[in-house]
């Protein structure tokens, strides 16, 4: 079975440092949960970049692609159509549309994938380990197996770094 | 971001705010009775609203005859409102996006209302184009897909094809953008919702936000990018509305200045209007603390560079026409501001030339009623700048003899106010209904006492 | 190389006159974008109230010095001017009425008087804000860095709309009938584009020599790579836009200018340019890893360099030549200014303190974290 250790801290630098301590020493870093995005933590938690810009660019690309060959294809393939005297490839005429394309694939699909990797979706239930995260409360979330916790050790740094409130919590509550 | 904030910077949030005081300001306006004049407010947009939806529906079943317009003068009145209500939403998404890719940290107090105005006064545009089809129920024929009409797709060589897929594309996006900014701030509803209505409404529309750093992690990197790709765009479409006027042969819409130039005209009136509005939102919510007096002088300062901008393209307009050369540019120009339409011209010279000049002075830039009137005469010149270049460029062209006047009808007119109507009627049902204010990021520019000191 | 350069010129003159004024042109203008660049990045730092960009403020403000220089350069085309400018032939202008319409802008006198009177301002309006904004190194009182503030504004303004109307004097008037509105945003967009990297070259070279080590962090450098990234997104718009407008149009009054440059090895080089320009830089910096490199920073701004140097000459050699040129005469006298540019440089740059003292935001600065 599981532990959670949830400490709570009333500002983000008391976070960022003990979460940093956390990690130090060793403990297994669950998450955190702020009202909002706290500069620095990432490093404290050691988290790694977001590939989310890589996606985004794929995304793009595949929204230029469409967006270029589409036009060329009606225009100058499948019905070619004599306007103005303009060419049937009019090249510098399909590059506004075809940036919009750009634009729209690559934002929609980095949101939706966003959402999708996060779970931050229509008719879900937020997980909660403390009140008032969306607040003013900064929590950081530990765990453990039950018996390899270091219950003492996590108290006296949560004690350290100002915490006003910290609660064990088991998998299965 | 820089995290090392000088102390003699003015903070930008007054009122030693702490975070839980910043969550009741601003959600507090949605718990409370709706004042007086809230009501007095919304019930003025939506009897404009309702004079609109009459017009409209008027002109539907009437046809486009209805309108002022003749032979000569194929665009004017709803063309004009078009490219007005398209500038008006350029401002906001230039406040959530290019003032974030600058990292002014300014923007956090007033991005999300400015934002909500981008999605209001976008749709306020395509309202426009839609009527003037004349069969608004065939709108989709704008899209390509294959169909039963040969496939007979669409001729992407035309500007207005280009207006489809941007207006579409930056509705989309705005409102994309808008909605993931306000997921954090919904979720903060929904916790400190008493009824287990609003509970349940809010917990639909926060999409389970449970304020994850991994979530904040991802979202950070995902708005970062958003404002990458909404920058270029809201440059896009202003540039592809002017392409409308820029790509063709007629004298006074034809030159190459335009697309800078319409960008720099839709910010200038977006600023003035996303002001007309802060300004009597901060008054009547009390949201002085947040909105503060330089978060105003700052607006005003990027209308003096925008407002430069246009005088420059005047200029430049003025100058060119006559270095050209060419008789009929020459004539043009001379007609704007000698012809009959001189009145129009000299309102658009004296709104948006003379009245940011104003804004030099301190004295007038903290002078929250001076900024409020100037703000409106900034909104009715660039109204003005619109109806001049469309109207004063086709109602005398190449042939004397097809000269004409353009006069819009009372429907037009109607059309019009009903658009204000709409604009306001969102825009009153928004702030009370919505977050107004972007409570995280507001939070995270707070800057602490005794823990300013670059310390993390 | 300055003495080569000025050799170079003269041997130029008595071969080639028109080869010789068009480079001395390119160069001139060259110049003058990356004087003007430098006190536009300081005026823009001052009004727009930030404080990251201090501990580099030293290298715009040395870079004001350039602006003299290009004066000089620019004021010689008063000899060269018959060889290069069709409308400044006052026999061509009489049998030409589309140029006689014009002569009232157009001639010589009107021409040198109005360039004087722009390069007064810059100079003059510049060195004051350039002044007020070292002189905080001698003073205790922070409140002094509010003082450029109103100066830079007024600068910003009036400088700008001369920079535009500069452009249609020096350049567009190459080919005197043909014109285009946006000739001055273009310009302008080049030039920032060229200043930039102009700043970024010093700093990486300055930091490689030890100077900026612990002042100038890659922060700083992320910061104007991003500028680089936007500002060369903003070139290819302007040039989009003149482009395609034209195009789209099709006027022939107006089209004869691109044909002109989209035949033949001109043809390859409006190709060239748009990928110095643009595409290279664009490509590179999309990515955070290269935007926070040194190296890749340095061949980005090496190769915008370069490109504005094409950039110039798509603009000016085509008006008077059929066929590109290019050979020793050109080499030379780029080389020749550049030496001159840099020498400047350096010696602005060695008469203050590196690091500016006594700003209020310096320490924001050194403490940038991106």
């Amino acid at each position: 079975m599981k532990k959670y250790f949830v400490v709570s801290f009333d500002n983000e630098y008391d976070l960022v440092d003990a979460t940093q301590d956390f990690r130090d020493n060793g403990f297994n870093i669950l998450d955190a949960f702020t009202p909002y995005a706290v500069h620095g933590l990432d490093k404290a938690m050691g988290l790694k970049p977001s590939r989310l810009g890589k996606i985004c660019f794929g995304f793009a690309l595949i929204g230029l692609t469409i967006g270029l060959y589409g036009q060329y294809w009606i225009s100058a393939v499948n019905w070619p159509i004599n306007i103005g005297g303009k060419p049937w490839n009019s090249m510098p005429g399909f590059l506004p549309i075809a940036f919009e394309t750009t634009v729209l694939f690559a934002g929609l699909g980095t949101v939706f994938t966003l959402l999708w990797r996060t779970g931050v979706l229509p008719g879900r239930q937020p997980i909660s380990f403390a009140p008032d995260v969306t607040d003013d409360r900064f929590v950081v979330v530990l765990t453990e197996e039950l018996s390899s916790f270091k219950s003492k050790k996590a108290e006296a740094i949560s004690m350290s770094h100002h915490a006003v409130e910290w609660h064990e919590k088991l998998e299965s509550e | 971001m820089a995290n090392h904030v000088e102390s003699i910077r003015e903070p930008l949030v007054h009122g030693n705010k702490n975070l839980k005081t910043i969550t009741n300001d601003v959600l507090g306006i949605m718990d409370k009775k709706p004042t007086r004049l809230w009501w007095i407010g919304f019930l003025l947009a939506l009897s404009a609203l309702t004079l609109g939806i009459v017009a409209v529906s008027y002109q539907i079943m009437t046809g486009i005859g209805t309108w002022g317009l003749n032979k000569t003068v194929g665009w004017a009145f709803d063309i004009t409102n078009f490219v007005f209500w398209v500038g008006i939403g350029h401002a906001g998404t230039l406040i959530s996006a290019i003032l974030f890719l600058f990292r002014q940290k300014w923007r956090t107090s007033i991005n999300r209302s400015a934002e909500a105005m981008t999605i209001f006064a976008v749709m306020c545009a395509g309202m426009f184009p839609i009527i003037h089809m004349g069969r608004p129920w065939m709108a989709y024929w704008m899209f390509p897909y294959p169909n039963t009409r040969g496939p007979l797709w669409i001729n992407f060589r035309s500007p207005l094809a280009w207006d489809v897929f941007a207006i579409s594309t930056y509705l989309i996006i705005s409102a994309v953008f808008w909605y993931i900014g306000m997921i954090p701030d919904l979720a903060t509803v929904r916790d400190r919702a008493k009824t287990r209505v609003k509970k349940a409404i809010f917990g639909f529309l926060s999409f389970g936000w449970s304020g994850s750093f991994k979530t904040w992690h991802r979202y950070e990197t995902v708005y970062g990018l958003l404002a990458g790709l909404a920058a270029p765009l809201v440059v896009s479409v202003h540039t592809i509305v002017s392409f409308d006027f820029a790509t063709s042969a007629i004298p006074g819409w034809h030159t190459t200045t335009f697309p800078p130039y319409f960008v720099a005209g839709a910010v200038f009136s977006g600023f003035a209007m996303v002001l007309t509005l802060l300004l009597i939102a901060r008054k009547t919510l009390r949201l002085e603390d947040y909105i503060t007096v330089k978060h105003i002088e700052n607006m005003t300062k990027v209308i003096i560079l925008t407002g430069g901008i246009v005088t420059l393209s005047y200029a430049t307009e003025f100058f060119m026409a006559w270095y050209s050369g060419n008789g009929y540019e020459q004539f043009v120009f001379l007609n704007r501001a000698m012809g009959p339409f001189a009145w129009a011209y000299w309102i658009m010279v004296g709104c948006n030339l003379i009245t940011p000049q104003f804004f030099w002075f301190k004295k007038i830039r903290t002078n929250m009623l001076m900024v409020f009137i100037l703000t409106i005469f900034i909104n009715i010149g660039m109204w003005f700048e619109r109806f001049v270049i469309i109207v004063t460029s086709l109602h005398r062209d190449f042939l004397p003899s097809s000269w004409a006047m353009y006069k819009p009808s009372y429907v037009e007119i109607a059309t019009l106010i009903g658009s204000f109507g709409l604009f306001f009627t969102l825009f009153m049902l928004f702030i009370r209904y919505m977050p107004i204010i972007s409570i995280g990021e507001v939070k995270s520019v707070l800057q602490f006492k005794g823990r300013s000191g670059g310390k993390k | 190389m300055m003495v080569l350069g000025v050799l170079a010129f003269f041997l130029g003159l008595y071969l080639d006159p028109t080869r010789t004024w068009s480079n001395v042109l390119l160069s001139g203008y060259f110049l003058t974008g990356i004087g003007f660049c430098g006190i536009m990045m300081v005026a823009i730092h001052y009004v727009s109230n930030a404080g990251w960009d201090v501990a580099i403020r030293r290298v715009p403000e040395a870079m004001y010095s350039v602006l003299p220089i290009g004066f000089g350069v620019m004021a010689l085309l008063y000899f060269g001017m018959h060889d290069i400018y069709e409308w400044s032939h006052a026999d061509v202008v009489a049998e030409d009425p589309i140029l006689s319409g014009k002569s009232a802008w157009l001639n010589p006198t009107g021409f040198m008087f109005r360039m004087a009177i722009y390069f007064v301002f810059w100079i003059w309006v510049g060195g004051k804000i350039i002044t007020k904004s070292q002189a905080m190194d001698l003073g205790e009182n922070p409140a002094q860095t509010s003082s450029p503030t109103g100066l830079s504004a007024f600068w910003l303004y009036i400088g700008g709309i001369m920079f535009v109307f500069s452009s249609f004097d020096w350049i567009m008037s190459l080919e005197p009938h043909w014109y285009s509105t946006i000739f001055g945003l273009y310009n302008f967009s080049g030039m920032f584009t060229s200043g930039l990297a102009f700043i970024m070259i010093v700093l990486i070279l300055l930091r490689r020599n030890g100077l900026f080590k612990e002042t100038v962090k890659i922060d700083h450098l992320y910061e104007l790579a991003r500028y680089l990234f936007g500002f060369t997104t903003f070139w290819v718009y302007i040039w989009f836009s003149q482009h395609m407008l034209i195009w789209y149009a099709n006027i022939p009054e107006e089209t004869v200018y691109y044909i002109k440059r989209h035949v033949g090895v001109f043809g390859s080089l409006t190709v060239v340019n748009i990928l110095l320009n643009w595409f290279v830089p664009f490509s590179i910096l999309l990515f955070r890893k290269t935007k926070r490199n040194e190296k890749s920073l340095l061949i980005v701004a090496s190769l915008v360099l370069v490109g504005r140097w094409v950039d110039l000459y798509m603009m000016i050699f085509p008006s008077n030549f059929e066929t590109p040129v290019f050979g020793i005469i050109e080499i030379i006298i780029f080389v020749g200014s550049l030496s001159a540019m840099v020498w400047v440089f350096i010696k602005a740059f060695n008469r203050k303190n590196p690091i500016p003292q006594n700003d209020p935001y310096l320490s924001e600065s050194l403490h940038l974290h991106t």
